[in-house]
């Protein structure tokens, strides 16, 4: 009976060793994303978008397009968006592009509340809620304090210069093109010019009527050249 | 009377009118006109912004008149052929400065007083001037568990010193008891024996009260158990998981405080599979601007202008950066961390290189997860699965990301059928089929289906 006993508490004390080890080896480090159960079903045998791979002289799998090709758009009505872009970033393109460049989206009720949705995305942590320049990246920093769209400067602007600005960027502001496609780009101008019509709180509106003859002229000379 | 009432009234705006041109009022207007026309593209300081920094500009220029005509119409004053004009065109890639024609040349003066009283002050630009402190909260929290656990090691060590030395102590106490009593016999036992005695004596304890042994043993058992199934049961769960990223980049500073959408860098989320992670030119959008952050200066941010090729001192990009001789570019980051110091060394290995972010969520390659599917057919929120981004200093791992965890949500969630284009046809079919107010899981139109996930 003693020996039995002495027997069982042998055992006892193996187990606990045992489960011991494995809850220590167990233990949560936030470094460590723990153990892995058949790491081989877990990782791709392929390159994942973002693995590193030594097969590209740049060692990321992720690739940029090769020069003078465009991606395969399967879905027909979006094949505008992978055209390119024949303004070049420069003042003659955005003048040219502020010229001929014009709107392929009917100016809808629907676009425009797409255009919004993009602009609390993509827009109003700089430009404001209502595009009055008044975002909370400018309070932060004075650096990126853009001017208001109903503003003198902007109040104006052809829609072919704000679709070249979010293209290009523009002063501090940088290039979207990466972000947005060219399709939700314009859907963003057509909300931009509801905002433009946003009555001024300083009552500057009177010059806007006589700007925009002298933009277009301006314009003109630089597409003469 | 009404005379009168004229002449005076034309003496309140003449005054008026000499108060607004002469006063000093406009000290402070030159602030906001700053701030409203200027401050996009020029800083007050000498630090370069899209155009150069203001401070001395005066004293640069010809004559005030000429200032004037640039600051009003930058290109119809280019035509005139002044040399400094032309050079600043030139060194500024030909970028026009737009023209300011509806300020006053009062107002334009009140502009400059502003800049001389502001680029005086040694504050450059003011972005590094919202310093904060008290950044990497998340970083702290996890360093706590290590120290508390060196802590407990130092006490234990002191403890067994401790014991130790007391147990030596009492040792030669008997012994010198034993000897002034004259016993003369020393305990000649060895260590081991001494074990064995005590081994004797707690295994006849023991044999006397079985009860207590055994009570002890479960009790023990019990605990040790759980601990090992809850670590068996998080093989493969990488909850909690919040590993050092490359760049301390902390997202309760940007999407917390600065507002961003998630959306504005993880573009991917509602068109593919990945949510993606931005690429440095999406961070440069802002960047480029801000080269000094509140919570960790230019260290950070150095990493970014590094892997893309942004020179912060000229505040322009490289050309033909991945090509450049790699001597040259390590010598512009060092300029611009102020030497070869740790910072330095840390920004060293992102030159020319892309930045090696650290995976957190993933899914095991036999399990397909599409971010945009949840995101605009589903209308799922990001922070359902990630939990408050926005508050993490350092992104963890929210959800456990189980498959249990998946067919839970699944089982649980309504689908959300109204004004969603995506279930149109499904929405008629189903409507025709079931009655009116019955609610739709997903688990309900397939959404427990194997092939779903795994295919």
């Amino acid at each position: 009976m003693k020996k039995n006993y002495i027997q069982i508490a042998r055992k006892g004390a193996l187990l606990i060793g045992a489960a011991v080890v494995v809850a220590s080896c167990s233990q949560k480090d936030p470094q460590s994303p723990g153990f892995e159960y058949m790491p081989d079903m877990y990782r791709s045998v392929g390159y994942d978008a973002y693995q590193a791979n030594p097969n590209f002289a740049n060692g990321t799998t992720a690739q940029n397009m090769v020069d003078g090709t465009m991606p395969y758009q399967a879905d027909r009505s979006k094949i505008y968006n992978v055209l390119p872009y024949p303004f070049p970033n420069t003042n003659e393109g955005y003048e040219a592009a502020g010229l001929t460049l014009k709107n392929p989206l009917p100016y809808s009720e629907a676009n425009l509340k797409q255009g919004e949705v993009l602009f609390q995305t993509f827009c109003q942590h700089c430009h404001g809620a209502k595009g009055m320049g008044d975002g909370v990246v400018g309070t932060k920093n004075p650096g990126l304090i853009p001017p208001a769209y109903n503003s003198p400067q902007l109040v104006s602007l052809p829609e072919g210069k704000i679709f070249h600005s979010i293209t290009w960027g523009k002063g501090m502001m940088g290039a979207h093109q990466y972000q947005i496609s060219k399709l939700d780009r314009w859907k963003l101008v057509h909300y931009v010019q509801s905002l433009q019509k946003t009555p001024a709180a300083g009552g500057a509106t009177a010059d806007s009527t006589a700007k925009p003859a002298a933009d277009t002229t301006a314009a003109k000379k630089v597409a003469m050249k | 009377m009404i005379h009168v009432f004229n002449r005076v009234s034309k003496i309140f705006a003449a005054l008026f009118m000499v108060f607004m041109t002469v006063g000093g009022s406009f000290a402070q207007d030159g602030e906001a006109l700053f701030k409203s026309n200027c401050a996009r593209c020029h800083y007050a300081s000498d630090k370069k912004l899209v155009g150069p920094g203001l401070a001395g500009v005066r004293s640069r220029w010809s004559s005030e008149d000429n200032l004037h005509a640039w600051i009003v119409n930058s290109t119809d004053y280019l035509k005139t052929g002044d040399s400094y004009a032309t050079d600043l065109f030139e060194k500024f890639n030909k970028s026009v400065m737009p023209g300011f024609p509806n300020l006053k040349k009062e107002e334009v003066t009140a502009i400059l007083d502003y800049i001389d009283k502001a680029g005086a002050a040694p504050a450059g630009g003011g972005s590094d001037s919202t310093a904060v402190a008290g950044g990497g909260a998340g970083a702290q929290g996890g360093d706590s568990g290590n120290t508390l656990m060196y802590v407990l090691i130092v006490v234990i060590l002191i403890l067994s010193v401790l014991i130790y030395a007391l147990y030596k102590i009492s040792v030669s106490l008997t012994e010198l008891v034993k000897q002034r009593e004259g016993d003369g016999s020393t305990d000649d036992r060895t260590f081991l024996d001494k074990a064995e005695d005590c081994f004797r004596a707690s295994k006849k304890w023991a044999g006397e009260n079985k009860a207590i042994v055994g009570v002890a043993i479960f009790v023990g058992l019990c605990f040790v158990l759980k601990l090992a199934w809850d670590g068996l049961m998080g093989i493969g769960v990488y909850q909690g998981y919040q590993p050092h990223q490359p760049i301390k980049f902390s997202h309760a500073k940007h999407a917390g405080e600065l507002k961003i959408a998630c959306e504005y860098c993880h573009t991917g989320v509602k068109e593919s599979r990945h949510a993606t992670i931005p690429s440095s030119s999406t961070c440069m959008n802002c960047h480029k601007a801000v080269s000094e952050g509140p919570l960790y200066g230019k260290n950070e941010i150095a990493k970014i202008y590094a892997s893309i090729g942004f020179d912060p001192n000229k505040g322009a990009y490289i050309d033909n950066y991945n090509n450049q001789d790699k001597e040259q570019v390590l010598a512009v980051y060092e300029e611009w961390l102020g030497g070869d110091n740790d910072a330095f060394r840390a920004v060293e290995q992102y030159v020319q290189k892309p930045i090696d972010w650290v995976q957190i969520h993933k899914l095991p390659d036999h399990a397909y997860f599409n971010h945009a599917q949840h995101y605009r057919v589903g209308g799922v929120e990001c922070q359902t699965c990630h939990g408050k981004v926005e508050e993490m200093e350092e992104v963890k791992q929210f959800a456990p990301l189980t498959m249990g965890w998946c067919i839970n949500c699944h089982r649980e969630t309504k689908v959300k059928f109204e004004e969603n284009p995506y279930y149109d046809k499904l929405h008629d079919y189903l409507a025709e089929r079931y009655k009116k107010g019955d609610q739709f899981t997903v688990a309900r139109i397939g959404g427990l289906e194997c092939g779903k996930c795994h295919y």
